[in-house]
């Protein structure tokens, strides 16, 4: 009995099913059609947009699976690590649309099924972290995540940088993942379990408390601060971030936050906190001082990038700061600890997805054009290559959160819940943050459209599959700049069974 | 009231002639210029029906009843659970006696600059699409009844403004251009805190008996309106009202400018284009005064009270500072630039004396210094374009070889002196004449009054050095005005000797509205309400 209901809740899992299967496809497409490129990027492309087809059919069901002997279940499908799902499996789509055209390294087409293939297990991993209940289960997607990513980092062979950002991700995340499972353990030392319905129900009877609990959290903590990319683990981003394919540092910007975003949501909606909401604040299970970390990590966060970003001179290395900076925004979303502020940081990811790949997206188009991610080597980009520097512009807006685009919204609404949980000094220093931000973001359009060129641009031109791809991702950032409704709908309908 | 768009019109023909300038091919230079042109031009034809058909007697301010030509439809309604997440925004433009002057400065002034663009060679299109962009935005912070529209409008004049300075300005302009952006983005922060505030401690109840927090501003002035414990309700015993008044007023005093948030004026003035320069002063400084009537006099009464000494100080700071700055320039925009930071004073000071005088004259100085200031800057313009230097030590006896253009510069200059007869001048005296009767700002307006003499003399002295005098060698064959340099100049002057003449034609359109603001501000009592809970 018991076998065949597990066997019935694996073929449940449809969407994870699918995109292994599309996984092994392709291993195999490697293998045997010495890398067709065509068949593989149909089927590459195919298979997400059937996993998303998927995944969109289910957004708003939850179905419980792998219920133990002892009544609690092993995974949930529900709608918020399905929205997760969603943004991983659109970044994902559109980094294996730019590497088609990344040409910062020859060899990279040749190897294209290998970059699908981890991509696709980076997804698979985020795929995990969104819908387990055990903590090994997390701490399993958590590395598959991870350690594809690792490779994927040092993708570009023939570049020592890409080499070291791999190495060097690969160092300091070893070290936060060997903090997280230490973190895990003693969780599981003070519990005997390491299911998080179970934790849950013993730290709610207010049995366990102490330093040894909080030093438990700010373990599990320090993982995910890794993988957003937040204060004090964020050393690795801008070497990586420099490093790495661009395409691939697309996509690490966004999977790889809404990763770990996904992790610290479950803990704290699932285990530090009661279920449900009575009012619209949050209750923690214990009391510890959650809003004291989170608002510390997210003031460092957006301080220290903010102000590094202020002497980049390497637009890959800005927009990695900028992404530091970011996530203490998102972060401050969740200090809120109120519903607003939850339907805020998903609001705010599906934008920082758009603005973000956008952002990306023009840096590698203008580099195979100028050969160069150097800021002073963009001067009069923007008369030759109008479209790119006018939707890069766009995305700029967008990111220090100006109306009338999509990242105002994101920004007001983490703004609103911050005011109404009474963090105003907290709300009015990110706003802060965003106009030291301004000045970084507007000296990138200064080089754009300002400044001199130095030597001639030669035959740089816009092609037009760019310009579509670039085009698909700016319209929409300054339409829910506007009309921002849907999207709110669809954060709402992921918090479902966690908003009042 | 009629079904006809008009405001919506008003506000977004410029967008139109955007689009239609950005499909146009870049070499089709007159093409784009024409367009602009039509466009503003159709814009203050449609500014001008506004007027006709505006109604005297409806004051407007706090009663959307009263408000002409409103336009409401809903834009964002997002209506579902109980959390806070349920948003209503409402596409809300109208228009009162305190808005409709400040709209046809507007519309005047964009015009105008537009015509004064013509001689702009530098990628034509891109100036012009961001020129009407800006005209977009000033138009809609006027007309915009609900704060989350009105900070839209605000927001997005800050990105076409630091492009037009940075690419078409003078030598320093990516230095003046970010000081801009960053300064007025750093006052946004107050507002865009305070409008969330808002939001949260007022709610509205709609037709079908549902409340709802709102961005309607005209509940915002109600007291009654407001939640029991919103961090900005007068119910609520521990209210952050007197910070948040000081907010607003600071984000709003930066684009005055106020003193000591005036610094970036002066660069941005140098270094801009002409054009730009006129916009400037011409409508976007009146932005911070007319946000600071619409939003703290009229939604926090009770602190603006309060305050109003601060109010008039800082008015005098500014009249007699911007003075003694001006005197000491060399540069004629920077002094132009000066003597606003001092006849902005004049506004703050009219708005501290909370009567209709003194209320009255400070909008009526607004839309006077628009004219006045924007005649002068076209007039450094014109003989920028000839000469390219603006050294006040440079000229010398223009006068000799430029005797219209010298004639338009007196009436310009003895304008902004407030020589009876003009415009100037009926501004001044009513402003003062407020202020004097109010015995706690009494002192400060006899000091302030010295600004009238300090204005004078660096009038005076910078029309001596200009155009008096010997004729400097160098600029003998000088050319008087062409056409498009009469085109922009004349209806300005008639302006300014039409309200210094006939000073009802505006006092009039704003009369009812200024008396139902003094009424509003005076008498609004959030304080009763509060000590009525207790």
């Amino acid at each position: 009995m018991e076998l065949t209901q597990n066997l019935h809740d694996l073929l449940s899992l449809r969407a994870e099913l699918v995109l292994t299967a599309v996984i092994l496809l392709l291993l195999g497409i490697e293998l045997f059609s010495k890398g067709n490129k065509t068949l593989l990027r149909v089927v590459s492309l195919t298979g997400i947009g059937v996993v998303l087809i998927l995944l969109f059919g289910e957004s708003s069901t939850a179905q419980k699976l792998f219920i133990g002997s002892n009544g609690v279940p092993l995974m949930i499908i529900e709608p918020l690590g399905t929205f997760a799902k969603i943004i991983a499996s659109i970044s994902a789509l559109f980094t294996i649309l730019f590497m088609g055209i990344n040409r910062e390294d020859s060899t990279m087409v040749r190897r294209e099924g290998e970059f699908m293939v981890l991509l696709l297990c980076t997804v698979l991993g985020v795929f995990f972290l969104s819908s387990s209940y055990d903590l090994i289960l997390l701490y399993t997607g958590f590395e598959l995540l991870s350690i594809s990513s690792y490779a994927l980092a040092g993708y570009n062979k023939r570049s020592s940088q890409s080499s070291e950002a791999s190495l060097k991700y690969l160092v300091y995340g070893a070290a936060s993942s060997a903090i997280m499972i230490y973190g895990i353990s003693i969780l599981y030392g003070l519990t005997g379990t390491t299911n998080i319905f179970i934790i849950q129900a013993i730290l709610g009877s207010g049995a366990l408390s102490g330093a040894l609990l909080l030093m438990a959290i700010v373990f599990l903590l320090a993982g995910i601060a890794f993988k957003i990319s937040a204060f004090p683990f964020h050393f690795w981003t801008p070497d990586v971030y420099e490093g790495a394919p661009t395409h691939f540092t697309a996509y690490l910007s966004v999977a790889s936050k809404i990763g770990g975003f996904i992790l610290l949501l479950r803990l704290i909606l699932d285990l530090f906190f009661r279920k449900g909401f009575n009012s619209e604040i949050l209750q923690p299970v214990s009391d510890l001082p959650w809003n004291d970390i989170l608002i510390f990590i997210s003031i460092g966060s957006m301080t220290i990038g903010n102000l590094v970003a202020l002497w980049q001179k390497n637009i890959k290395r800005l927009l990695a700061y900028s992404s530091i900076a970011h996530a203490g925004y998102l972060l401050a979303g969740i200090a809120a600890l109120n519903s607003t502020g939850l339907v805020a940081v998903l609001v705010y990811f599906a934008f920082y997805l758009l603005m973000n790949m956008g952002a990306f997206l023009v840096v590698i188009l203008i580099k195979n054009e100028i050969h160069s991610e150097m800021l002073e080597d963009y001067n009069g980009i923007g008369s030759k290559l109008p479209l790119y520097a006018i939707a890069l512009s766009i995305f700029l807006v967008s990111l220090t959160g100006l109306p009338p685009t999509a990242g105002f919204i994101g920004k007001f609404y983490i703004l609103m819940a911050l005011v109404n949980a009474d963090l105003v000094l907290l709300a009015f220093f990110l706003f802060l943050n965003s106009v030291i931000s301004l000045y970084y973001y507007v000296r990138v359009m200064k080089h754009l459209f300002i400044s001199k060129p130095e030597k001639e641009l030669g035959e740089a031109k816009q092609n037009v599959y760019g310009g579509v791809l670039t085009l698909v991702l700016a319209v929409p950032t300054i339409i829910f700049g506007i009309f921002f409704t849907p999207i709110l709908r669809l954060a709402e309908a992921a918090l479902k069974f966690y908003l009042p | 009231m009629s079904s006809f768009p008009m405001l919506t019109l008003l506000t977004f023909l410029p967008i139109i002639g955007m689009v239609i300038v950005m499909m146009l091919p870049k070499e089709k230079r007159s093409l784009i210029k024409i367009t602009t042109l039509v466009a503003t031009g159709l814009q203050v034809v449609l500014a001008g029906f506004m007027w006709a058909g505006f109604n005297y007697s409806q004051a407007g301010i706090n009663n959307p009843a009263t408000f002409q030509f409103v336009e409401r439809i809903p834009w964002i309604t997002f209506d579902s659970g109980s959390w806070l997440g349920m948003i209503k925004i409402d596409y809300f433009l109208g228009v009162d006696g305190l808005s409709a002057p400040m709209v046809l400065l507007t519309a005047l002034i964009s015009f105008i600059a537009a015509i004064s663009s013509w001689n702009i060679e530098r990628s034509v299109k891109g100036y012009f699409a961001l020129f009407l962009l800006l005209d977009t935005g000033m138009m809609g912070t006027f007309l915009a009844l609900d704060f989350f529209l009105f900070y839209v409008f605000w927001e997005i004049m800050l990105l076409p403004m630091y492009f037009l300075i940075g690419i078409w300005g003078g030598p320093r302009k990516e230095y003046a251009a970010i000081k801009f952006f960053i300064y007025t983005l750093f006052g946004s922060v107050f507002i865009l805190l305070v409008m969330i505030g808002l939001y949260l401690s007022v709610n509205e109840v709609t037709g079908e008996g549902a409340t709802f927090h709102t961005f309607n501003i005209l509940s915002m002035m109600n007291p009654s309106n407001y939640t029991q414990d919103g961090i900005l309700s007068p119910f609520n015993p521990d209210n952050l009202r007197f910070i948040a008044f000081i907010g607003l007023f600071v984000g709003f005093a930066i684009k005055i400018p106020m003193f000591p948030f005036h610094t970036w004026l002066p660069d941005a003035h140098v270094e801009a284009p002409t054009p730009i320069s006129v916009i400037l002063a011409g409508v976007l400084l009146k932005l911070g005064a007319y946000g600071i009537i619409r939003f703290n006099y009229s939604i926090f009464p009770e602190i603006t009270r309060e305050l109003v000494w601060w109010i008039a100080l800082f008015g005098m700071i500014n009249i007699i500072y911007g003075a003694f700055c001006a005197m000491a320039q060399k540069d004629f925009k920077k002094l132009i630039a000066y003597s606003s930071v001092s006849h902005m004073g004049y506004v703050l000071l009219g708005m501290a004396s909370l009567n209709e005088v003194g209320l009255g004259g400070a909008v009526l100085q607004m839309f006077n210094h628009g004219t006045i200031t924007a005649m002068l800057f076209l007039l450094v313009g014109v003989v920028y374009d000839r000469t390219h230097t603006r050294g006040l030590n440079d000229f010398g006896g223009l006068a000799n070889n430029l005797p219209v253009y010298t004639g338009f510069a007196i009436v310009a200059f003895f304008a902004a002196i407030g020589l009876p007869g003009l415009s100037g001048f009926i501004s001044e005296s009513f402003v003062f004449l407020g202020a004097f009767k109010v015995e706690s700002i009494r002192l400060l307006t006899i000091i302030s009054a010295a600004g009238i003499v300090l204005g004078a003399g660096y009038m005076l002295w910078t029309m001596q050095r200009v155009y008096l005098g010997k004729l400097n060698e160098k600029w003998t064959d000088l050319k008087d005005l062409d056409f498009r340099e009469y085109t922009m100049l004349v209806p300005l002057a008639v302006i300014v000797f039409l309200l210094g003449i006939f000073p009802s034609i505006m006092l009039d359109l704003m009369n009812t509205s200024i008396n139902e603001l003094v009424n509003q501000v005076t008498k609004t009592d959030f304080h009763s309400i509060m000590s009525g809970m207790k």
